[in-house]
């Protein structure tokens, strides 16, 4: 795979949530919140996230203590009009952009959060 | 649609109700908490000890500094604070707990309310804020926020329709 290649869409991609003081998560579902899905302005308005197949659950977390980890298929991203470009970095080579967010749509991050599923680690 | 506020202060008004005591008591126990707190006094026959909390917890987001999320995300902003903890006092008067907050990476601050499947996130940026509902089937709608929408949304919230 290179560089830019898009994500099958059966793919699933990983994406750590900070959860030091839970900012991220609700409490009471331990689902987080759609603020853990929405671009940083460094990443010029795509989402960083970890392609499954080329890494683990415990590499792709990095800090157990200060993330935690969720799943979601690419087709998921697709069907909001998302796009899923692989993006290998030299310290991690499952990194992937999800690109083409449009910052008016506030609803893309809610439905990703909701979708997504914590991959256990223990 | 506006009864709804209208009901709320008129369900306040009369003393010494089991619900008007509980709050007083509520408010008791806030003032003794800290003294420091300038808003337990302005609101206290008002604000519910869970949505203070909440507020408390809103105002804590201005100590986080850049990349706070070590994600690259930004100082929340203090008018995003500003303007959620002023929603959060109005939604109060509708007798509704907030749901829970989050800051944003963007500067912002994320208002969540919910009543079983239906969740509505009022997401206070800067210069602008923004509505999404989200019921049992998913995604349902968003726009703008503006004040003049907040009996339809809590509506929208409550109802079962």
């Amino acid at each position: 795979m290179n560089k830019g290649d898009a994500i099958r869409p059966d793919e699933f991609l990983l994406r750590r949530v900070f959860r030091v003081d839970r900012r991220f998560i609700d409490l009471k579902t331990g689902r987080p919140t759609s603020r853990a899905f929405a671009p940083r302005p460094k990443d010029n308005g795509s989402l960083s996230v970890d392609l499954k197949i080329l890494t683990t659950p415990i590499k792709a977390i990095i800090d157990i203590e200060r993330f935690r980890l969720f799943e979601f298929m690419a087709h998921s991203a697709y069907s909001l009009g998302l796009e899923c470009k692989y993006d290998p970095l030299d310290d991690n080579v499952a990194h992937t952009l999800i690109t083409g967010f449009d910052p008016e749509d506030e609803s893309v991050p809610g439905i990703l959060a909701r979708i997504s599923k914590e991959v256990l680690l223990r | 649609m506006q009864s709804l506020l209208r009901k709320k202060i008129e369900y306040q008004v009369p003393a010494y109700s089991s619900q008007t005591s509980l709050r007083f008591r509520q408010a008791e126990g806030i003032l003794s908490l800290s003294q420091s707190n300038a808003i337990a006094v302005g609101f206290l026959n008002v604000l519910s000890s869970s949505n203070y909390h909440e507020i408390l917890r809103v105002k804590s987001y201005a100590s986080l500094a850049d990349n706070w999320d070590s994600y690259g995300a930004e100082q929340v902003s203090s008018t995003a604070i500003e303007n959620a903890v002023a929603f959060i006092k109005r939604i109060d008067q509708y007798d509704i707990q907030v749901y829970l907050t989050s800051p944003g990476p963007n500067g912002e601050v994320m208002v969540q309310l919910k009543n079983d499947a239906r969740e509505i996130e009022f997401v206070f940026y800067p210069s602008k804020a923004k509505y999404v509902l989200f019921n049992a089937a998913g995604f349902f709608k968003q726009g703008v926020y503006a004040d003049v929408m907040l009996d339809d949304l809590i509506n929208w919230l409550l109802s079962n329709e």
